[in-house]
């Protein structure tokens, strides 16, 4: 939704990878997460739907 | 697997929800509302999305996002070199550009783009006369809180308009938005209402749902849909994720930056792919709806980068996916 095909200059970033599969590590804490989703205006549009009944997540056929 | 599949990725909803509803619901209910208001007239007149399960034919679609891998591997070409014959869903994004590239409603009769997001930049998307050189070919399926100026702009171009609800507080009971909005809905002509599609918050994991739920597709092929940045895009890019947020001054040594932006390493392609707190977020909703997908449902992800890899996504080149159209 937010990509686009223009390409920046080369730049450099780090080497070292993190793991590709998700793990147990809590890797940053809540808060760490929050401050920056709030400084940065990082909300979207939309979340994920959530709801008590897990079979609404995956839509409704008629509503 | 039944959730999100790691503490962190429930802490980044626990976040997401909080802020969310903090800082942002006020502003989105009012969009979403006036948006619905402005939509209704012409959502009574028009077609449900549930219709398009009538009338599809493929049991097989290709859904297509703006990510960069579409560019670098050259993907659009070879599509439209291919025998393939199936449905193609575009993400409102990509339209111009696989329009321009040759994927189009006349090579590929079942042609769907799809809009979710209720900003009134995405009437962008829809901005281009070459839209117009395929009047009455190509379908919009449209979310019923889609900018009115947009919807009306794809219409004006010959795009045939479908409606769903996306679902957004539907568990907030008979008062949400979701519901208030749907018994309008079903005031006259939608008596059954409307399809009610999980957006996973972003128009690609709605696409995927799309396919499967609306079009009945069992076989779901993914390009440009990396949910994640290339390591030649700049810090800037990544860290206001294209321009959508502020950007912020952080020690890009630090242990916290690298959590916030990991790059992590992606095995089906030997590709490394760098996300941000919202790609960490979309990326990991969107596996975890493929994992609780029915096993008939195969999706396969030819994007040939990005991070969507794991249970139940089978990673392959695209040109490999096209051969058995040959």
């Amino acid at each position: 939704m937010k990509t686009n095909f223009q390409k920046n200059k080369i730049v450099e970033h780090p080497k070292e990878s993190l793991a590709p599969k998700s793990g147990d590590k809590k890797d940053y804490t809540q808060s760490e997460f929050e401050e920056f989703i709030i400084k940065s205006g990082a909300v979207g549009s939309y979340m994920i739907f959530r709801s008590e009944n897990e079979e609404d997540e995956m839509g409704i056929s008629e509503l | 697997m039944n959730k999100l599949e790691t503490t962190n990725q429930s802490e980044i909803e626990k976040v997401m929800k909080k802020v969310y509803f903090e800082f942002d619901t006020a502003v989105s209910y009012k969009i979403w509302v006036k948006n619905f208001a402005l939509n209704l007239e012409n959502i009574w007149k028009e077609k449900s999305a549930k219709e398009l399960s009538e009338n599809t034919v493929s049991n097989t679609a290709i859904v297509i996002g703006r990510g960069p891998s579409l560019k670098n591997h050259d993907h659009l070409n070879k599509l439209k070199c291919s025998n393939y014959d199936g449905a193609i869903i575009c993400t409102d994004g990509a339209l111009t550009t696989a329009l321009k590239a040759g994927i189009t409603p006349d090579r590929f009769p079942e042609f769907y783009v799809v809009t979710v997001d209720p900003r009134s930049e995405t009437i962008k998307f829809y901005n281009d006369k070459i839209i117009n050189k395929y009047h009455g070919k190509i379908k919009g399926i449209f979310s019923t809180v889609s900018d009115p100026n947009t919807v009306e702009k794809a219409r004006e171009s010959g795009i045939e308009i479908f409606w769903f609800h996306s679902l957004v507080d539907y568990n907030e009971g008979e008062k949400s938005f979701n519901q208030i909005s749907a018994l309008m809905t079903r005031a006259k002509n939608h008596e059954n209402g409307l399809p009610a599609i999980q957006t996973g918050g972003n128009v690609g994991t709605s696409s995927w749902f799309l396919c499967w739920k609306l079009l009945n597709c069992k076989i779901i092929a993914l390009i440009g849909i990396n949910h994640g940045w290339e390591d030649t895009d700049s810090w800037e890019t990544i860290m206001t994720h294209n321009g959508m947020c502020k950007m912020i001054e952080m020690d890009k040594n630090s242990e916290r930056f690298k959590k916030l932006f990991p790059r992590i390493y992606n095995p089906d392609f030997d590709c490394y792919c760098i996300l941000d707190p919202i790609f960490q977020y979309y990326s990991a909703g969107l596996k975890e709806f493929i994992f609780r997908s029915p096993e008939e449902i195969r999706t396969i992800n030819a994007t040939e980068g990005g991070c969507i890899f794991g249970d139940r996504i089978k990673s392959m080149k695209l040109e490999e996916f096209l051969m058995e159209f040959d």
